[in-house]
């Protein structure tokens, strides 16, 4: 039959009816609208027989990597009632994929991780866990420390429970702090000092080995973490205590202190140039025996001690940078972590919190300390053991249980003031502002994001 | 029957049609209507009505100027030279020189990348510590080059990388013209004395006019529309923003701050530039065309 002829035919008719009711049927579309979850279009449902399917959305990488174990061992201890299923993103796509899954209504995930920065912009769409809490008797203030659960608190209600929370600390080379006699920087001057004896260059002028890694202005989180690396030791902040303004640390002698050194470091070629820095070049960097110390996060240690991927394993060592206090904020460290929470458009809520529980729990803390996650109860960190297993776990601990951290930006502006921090330390650092010129700028501005 | 005849290709069009209502048109009208509200979801789940207050925040805003005047100068440089190199090695490949179908091969590759693995790849061959390119400089006495952490080496690199990657869609536009051209004209002009110049200018280059129109107006149209490379070795818009462009600063709005309203509002806005350069070269085309009608 001529093509022209089936055109014509009832048959062909027929066939396109089909066809434009499978298009109309067909589920694809309705994740293309705006706001559909993306990835998936369907929600949790409970399996025939009873077992309720809990779907966790996590980070991908390392952490994914050391609660997989886990999450197979709760299926296990759950066989017949709850199973888990996780899917990995990285970082930024996993913002995306949270905030269109809210903005749906779909709980896409029941169970969502939260990155440390996060908390305030998205907790007007997690479920309250106070009730979870009281029910089953835990508590969350002596397991985790009230200071952590307060920065899962908002407005009263807690929305979250810290599974994987890490600080910032100085790795060092012991090797080449001797040879220099050199030894852990307390004050700004003596990292500066060991900075500039520790750089090595070679004959034709080259540095061979930077004094110091870490210095990194690509992004606004990057720039805002090294700012905060010295700042928050020396006893400033970023944001005032009430969250409604600029802390007034930011006027005072101690951040200008911070911007002279770090600017010093930059123009005497003691670390690589920031502008072009973040911290996927940083860690490598360090692991490649490149720079003599650098502040990262206490979990990469594990990478640097591992002789496979790590020219400098063995010969690290790791302290919490301690700075002399010149601010009238109190000394902390910068940590991070994650945290996992419900959707509150979740329709397994309860089997969604028993997964949460149990991954925050000591036994699976402890288990994940092998697999490399930063444990979260205060018990796990004092735990002798933990201290010998992990090379950065004493460091850690004095962050967490002694020092004191804060996360800087974690407000409902963060992304603004990264922003600020992230536009003037590049100005800073390519020299088209003085320190004070910054040191004004950063108040001023921040003053303005915190106020609007 | 009649009736029928005439309506049976619109069936049969239908599917096509609905699937491009679906994902063009519904998306393009929900976006213009979505740039009447200002709306970011991390600070309140609820869009409020702004009318065109998006769009005065943007003219208003000293950051939009910033990346209008990046994008302009980005789009002048890199379009000149992948046309000037594009059409020189067109004529070099329209001779008769050995291994010229390998050439032609080779000079492809670039064009078949992906523009964000581009970026990346870039990323890692300029890095000024660990680069491949600052290494092999050093090794030739040249000395390394801030390629990624100088603002004023910041447009440069793009440059580069974008007339790297799109010097073999003019190449091959124009060598495709540059055999279509009729050997007559040119024998003839030969014979009557011109020089290969002349030849050149006055009888190859009027037949290639309209080609020429056509090309510069695509690469126009993306390089106003700049963002892979730029975000594939930065992830923002460079050091001291000296790479921030129009679709940067979109990207910025939308995925930095979540400022979807306006983020909707500058992609008009992109739009419309967009549609304004490609205006000028469709306006010269039609009139060469009918001039030469």
């Amino acid at each position: 039959m001529r093509l022209d002829r089936f055109v014509r035919t009832p048959l062909a008719a027929l066939l396109l009816l089909v066809f434009a009711l499978s298009l109309a049927c067909n589920p694809a579309p309705s994740n293309m609208a705006p706001g559909a979850p993306a990835g998936s279009s369907k929600t949790s449902e409970s399996a025939p027989g009873g077992e309720v399917t809990v779907r966790l959305i996590a980070p991908s990488g390392n952490t994914i990597k050391s609660w997989q174990p886990q999450i197979d061992r709760f299926n296990e201890l759950n066989k017949g009632k709850i199973r888990v299923e996780a899917e990995a993103e990285a970082k930024d796509p996993l913002l995306d994929k949270l905030v269109t899954q809210f903005l749906s209504g779909q709980a896409a995930f029941d169970v969502v991780s939260i990155d440390g920065q996060w908390g305030p912009r998205l907790a007007p769409y997690l479920e309250p866990l106070n009730s979870y809490i009281e029910k089953d008797k835990v508590d969350v203030n002596s397991l985790y420390g009230k200071k952590r659960m307060d920065l899962l608190t908002f407005e009263g209600q807690t929305k979250a429970i810290p599974i994987g929370f890490g600080g910032f600390v100085l790795f060092y080379r012991k090797d080449l702090f001797d040879e220099a006699g050199v030894k852990v920087p307390t004050t700004l001057d003596e990292y500066l000092e060991a900075a500039r004896k520790l750089t090595k260059r070679g004959p034709d002028g080259k540095v061979e080995v930077y004094g110091t890694g870490g210095l990194r202005a690509k992004g606004g989180y990057d720039a805002t973490a090294t700012l905060t690396y010295f700042l928050l030791p020396s006893g400033g902040r970023l944001i005032s205590e009430d969250g409604k303004g600029a802390s007034p640390t930011l006027k005072e002698p101690v951040t200008l202190e911070v911007l002279k050194t770090l600017k010093t470091i930059v123009d005497e070629g003691l670390s690589p140039n920031p502008l072009s820095w973040d911290q996927n070049n940083d860690r490598p960097f360090f692991a490649q025996g490149k720079s003599a110390m650098a502040i990262i996060y206490s979990s990469i240690a594990e990478m640097v001690e591992d002789p496979k991927e790590s020219n400098v394993a063995g010969k690290v060592g790791y302290a919490l940078l301690k700075l002399e206090k010149k601010g009238s904020a109190p000394a902390a460290g910068y940590a991070n972590g994650w945290s996992m929470a419900i959707d509150k458009n979740s329709k397994n809520k309860a089997a969604a919190w028993e997964f949460i529980k149990y991954m925050g729990s000591v036994e699976a803390q402890k288990a994940m300390i092998q697999t490399g996650n930063p444990p979260t109860p205060i018990s796990v960190l004092e735990d002798p053991d933990y201290v010998k297993q992990v090379p950065s776990a004493q460091a850690l601990k004095e962050m967490m249980v002694d020092y004191g951290f804060v996360i800087p930006t974690a407000v409902t502006q963060g992304t603004e003031v990264e922003k600020v921090v992230h536009e003037e330390m590049q100005l800073l650092f390519s020299g088209q502002k003085s320190p004070e010129q910054v040191q004004q700028a950063l108040f001023e501005r921040i003053d303005q994001v915190m106020k609007r | 029957m009649i009736a029928r005849r005439a309506l049976t290709p619109y069936l049969w069009l239908a599917p096509v049609l609905a699937v491009l209502l679906g994902l063009m048109v519904y998306p393009w009208l929900w976006s213009l209507y979505l740039s009447l509200y200002r709306w970011n979801p991390l600070k309140n789940p609820v869009p409020a009505f702004v009318g065109l207050g998006n769009y005065l925040a943007i003219l208003g805003d000293a950051e939009f100027y910033t990346a209008l005047k990046n994008t302009v100068l980005l789009t002048v440089i890199t379009v000149s030279l992948e046309f000037v190199l594009g059409f020189g090695l067109a004529l070099l490949l329209n001779t008769n020189i050995r291994g010229r179908a390998f050439f032609r091969t080779a000079c492809l590759v670039p064009m078949m990348l992906t523009p964000s693995i581009v970026g990346l790849a870039w990323k890692v061959l300029l890095h000024d510590e660990m680069g491949l390119v600052n290494w092999v400089l050093g090794a030739v006495g040249i000395g390394p080059q801030p390629w990624m952490s100088s603002p004023s080496y910041t447009l440069l690199t793009v440059s580069i990388i974008q007339v790297w990657q799109h010097v073999p869609f003019v190449m091959l536009i124009m060598l495709a013209g540059l055999q279509a051209v009729p050997t007559e004209p040119m024998e003839a002009a030969r014979v009557d004395g011109a020089s290969e110049w002349q030849v050149f200018w006055n009888v190859v280059l009027p037949w290639l006019k309209p080609l020429i129109m056509i090309v510069l107006m695509f690469r126009v149209i993306f390089a106003i529309r700049s963002f892979d490379t730029i975000f594939g070795l930065w992830q923002g818009a460079g050091p001291v923003k000296a790479g921030l462009v129009v679709g940067v600063y979109l990207y910025e709005q939308v995925r930095v701050f979540w400022e979807l309203g306006k983020g909707a509002a500058i992609s008009y806005v992109l739009l419309a530039l967009t549609i304004a350069f490609s205006l000028y070269f469709t306006v010269r085309l039609y009139r060469g065309l009918e001039d030469s009608r």
